[in-house]
């Protein structure tokens, strides 16, 4: 009995010395340890709108200007063609700030340049719809060019909007001035000749004007960093010119990383991946070479609506099985 | 003539030292059993009185005395000095249902030494009684022979040493089924040999040659009886193995996948000694993988289950173990802000496999558990089949129950 617990300590100061993710295994997902704080979701959006939630479909923490907080926004699929409503939460305390709803609410959710934002100039978009980022209401008639896209990215020197879309293999973007009105339009391969790489995800770096674009390959299930010194360099890439983004020579980045793929994230700090591999886990790539900074089991069968934000150190999901929507502790 | 099933295997002997009793008088046993038997009482009577019959040809008196049970050396020598004989006779009998079985035995009241004896079985009725003549015939026969014997030069028999480690276990001679109950039945034809005592026993003087395989069985009090053949050795001691103690009740702790910052103690309480048994369990475990932004998550499972032993014999060293059950798991979040600490699930354990070595005090375990969550509100674990991490492992454990 003594060897026996001689044994097992020695397991212990070897697991606490090496951080082994091990020793939490359970019949219980290791996420539970994380979980920071819960809200009631279903009942929050059935007393705000009258609606019961059906599912969730996205959720992202965004500042629309330095001037003013972050938010948590929470894209809500309601049932009873109640159609789809954003709601606004404080992204440390989930504390209900706002929801809005016109029927059009949808992907993505980004900050984008609007006319009618006021005082900024810049507002939150969910689709079609366009929200002012000061009161949090929706903010003017819905425009269609952002709805569906991968994301919208500011365009500071021209103070456009970059609209990015996945196109078989090819990146397509629209240029958008603040009124929405459609500046142009290109599309451009990535790689010429292979039609499996998805955009996935797009950004700006906050530290820099840099502009980074996220792909996936579906064949290979591998993913692709790419990126630009500032915007016009993205623009220039994609427009007439070179046969594809890789040979253009204007992508500062273009890296593969990971493998078994199934979903990608992109924050300020780092890349995240969803990679089917066992039971699943989260995969943190780094940005500078695409190496594997460290990874957390995940099953996530039951996430939706799954995003990080390095600016809270949280990330946040739609736990659909115990219908609690939850933010969670980083694991870095 | 019939056949006897346990043939007339002790002779006679003689024994050094006149007893203070008369050589000309007997005193018959009948061994009816325990009330109730009725048909086999009347059989015993029958017997004995056979045996009157056929010592009164002999010249010799004798009287009939009611024993319940089977006599002991000591109450042989107690017996025969009460009633003044030399000889004491026993006459048992059993009573199946089917078959009736019965028993003569013959000792030498002044040692307690066994010198005749035979058994024999048939269906109850009428056409038992010429076999019963016949079997008290066969064992009058033994004393024709032990008059012929001439004391001073004819050797003693032979007297058995069984070492043990079991104090005050008693050793008979004949063979017997053990019950689920951990009751010993005997077939009929059992003789006491004696008591262990200072880790030994010198049986009284018995007809046996070295090599003669005998069936014996160790019976005492708190332990599976054990039925085993011996050889009569021409010397030394014969080594009776260690019985194996009745287990009714045994705590434990085990250790394994699932709860690797924890242990689980267990109880269980046998309603059959080593067979069948309920198990009462309780595991406190953390999960905590060490990793920055993971706050300590306790857990506290409550399980009870219901157990059985197939396929090996209660008393055996390796058993398989079956058992099915259902338990509480509760959940405790030590994270600062969570506002839903505390959750709960019910888990069903329909498959429990167990490999177990018992050893008389101490039992090592490995088993391995189906756990199926039900996935109801107000848990932490969804409706389905419970597996360790991400490799999706099944529940084992390693574990020790102290008896």
């Amino acid at each position: 009995m003594r060897r026996l617990l001689l044994i097992l300590g020695l397991a212990a100061i070897l697991a606490l010395g090496a951080g082994c993710e091990f020793l939490g295994w359970d019949f219980y997902p290791p996420e539970l340890q994380n979980v920071d704080r819960s809200l009631d979701m279903a009942a929050l959006v059935l007393g705000q709108t009258g609606y019961e939630l059906d599912h969730v479909m996205g959720s992202a923490v965004l500042r629309a200007d330095p001037s003013l907080p972050y938010h948590l926004l929470v894209l809500c699929s309601l049932k009873n063609y109640g159609g789809n409503a954003v709601f606004f939460l404080d992204p440390l305390t989930l504390a209900f700030e706002a929801w809005v709803a016109n029927g059009n609410a949808g992907l993505p959710l980004a900050v984008v340049y609007d006319t009618w934002a006021i005082p900024t100039g810049a507002g939150f978009c969910a689709g079609y719809l366009r929200i002012d980022a000061v009161n949090l209401v929706d903010s003017t008639t819905p425009w269609a060019q952002a709805n569906g896209s991968v994301g919208v990215i500011l365009q500071p020197s021209l103070a456009n909007n970059l609209v990015l879309r996945s196109t078989t293999g090819n990146v397509g973007l629209d240029i958008c001035s603040p009124a929405w009105a459609i500046l142009g339009s290109e599309s451009k391969a990535v790689i010429t000749g292979n039609y499996k790489l998805d955009l996935v995800a797009a950004a700006s770096a906050s530290s820099s004007t840099g502009i980074r674009l996220l792909l996936r390959d579906t064949d290979t299930m591998q993913g692709r960093l790419v990126e630009f010194a500032n915007p016009e360099d993205l623009v220039s890439a994609i427009s007439p010119g070179p046969s594809d983004i890789e040979s253009s020579g204007l992508a500062s980045k273009f890296i593969s990383f990971g493998h078994d793929l199934k979903d990608l994230w992109l924050t300020d700090k780092e890349i995240i991946a969803y990679e089917d591999y066992d039971k699943g886990k989260l995969v943190r790539y780094s940005l500078e070479n695409g190496s594997e900074l460290d990874s957390r089991s995940f099953a996530g069968e039951d996430a939706q609506g799954l995003s990080f934000s390095s600016t809270t150190s949280r990330w946040y999901y739609w736990d659909k099985a115990r219908k609690k929507f939850l933010s969670l502790r980083t694991w870095w | 003539m019939p056949r006897p099933t346990f043939a007339a295997v002790l002779l006679a002997i003689l024994l050094p030292g006149l007893p203070l009793v008369a050589e000309d008088k007997a005193l018959i046993l009948d061994i009816s059993g325990p009330p109730g038997g009725k048909e086999a009482q009347a059989y015993s009577r029958i017997l004995a009185e056979a045996i009157q019959r056929g010592l009164a040809l002999k010249s010799l008196d004798s009287i009939i005395q009611v024993a319940e049970t089977s006599p002991s050396p000591e109450e042989i020598l107690a017996l025969a000095k009460d009633a003044g004989a030399r000889w004491v006779f026993g006459a048992a009998s059993s009573f199946d249902g089917t078959r009736m079985a019965w028993t003569g035995t013959a000792w030498d009241g002044g040692d307690a030494s066994v010198f005749g004896y035979d058994s024999y079985a048939s269906r109850p009725g009428p056409a038992a009684l010429p076999l019963i003549e016949d079997s008290a015939h066969r064992l009058l026969a033994n004393l024709d022979r032990l008059a012929r014997l001439d004391k001073a030069t004819e050797a003693p028999g032979r007297s058995l040493f069984f070492t043990s480690q079991d104090e005050d276990a008693r050793i008979g001679l004949g063979s017997g089924k053990v019950l689920p109950s951990a009751k010993l039945v005997m077939d009929g034809t059992e003789v006491e040999l004696g008591t262990i005592a200072g880790g030994e026993l010198h049986t009284p003087s018995l007809p046996l040659k070295p090599g003669q395989a005998l069936t014996i069985t160790v019976q005492k009090e708190g332990f599976w009886p054990l039925v085993t053949k011996v050889k009569v050795k021409d010397k030394g001691a014969i080594p009776l193995p260690k019985l194996m103690p009745l287990t009714a009740k045994s705590w434990g702790v085990d250790y394994g996948l699932g709860r690797l910052l924890g242990a689980e103690f267990l109880f269980r309480a046998y309603t059959l000694p080593d067979q069948v048994f309920l198990e009462l369990a309780t595991a406190p475990y953390i999960s905590y993988d060490f990793m920055p932004g993971s706050y300590p998550v306790f857990h506290q499972e409550y399980g009870m289950s219901i157990f059985f032993t197939p396929f090996f014999r209660p008393e055996a060293k390796f058993r398989l173990v079956l058992g099915t059950g259902a338990q509480f798991y509760f959940t405790a979040m030590t994270a600062p802000n969570v506002d839903s600490r505390f959750a709960g699930d019910i888990v069903l354990a329909p498959i429990q496999v167990g490999l177990e070595y018992h050893g008389p005090k101490l039992a090592l375990f490995l088993r391995a558990r189906g756990l199926y969550s039900l996935g109801l509100s107000g848990g932490a674990l969804d409706r389905d089949w419970l597996m360790v991490g991400p490799r999706e492992l099944p529940s084992l454990s390693l574990g020790a129950l102290f008896k």
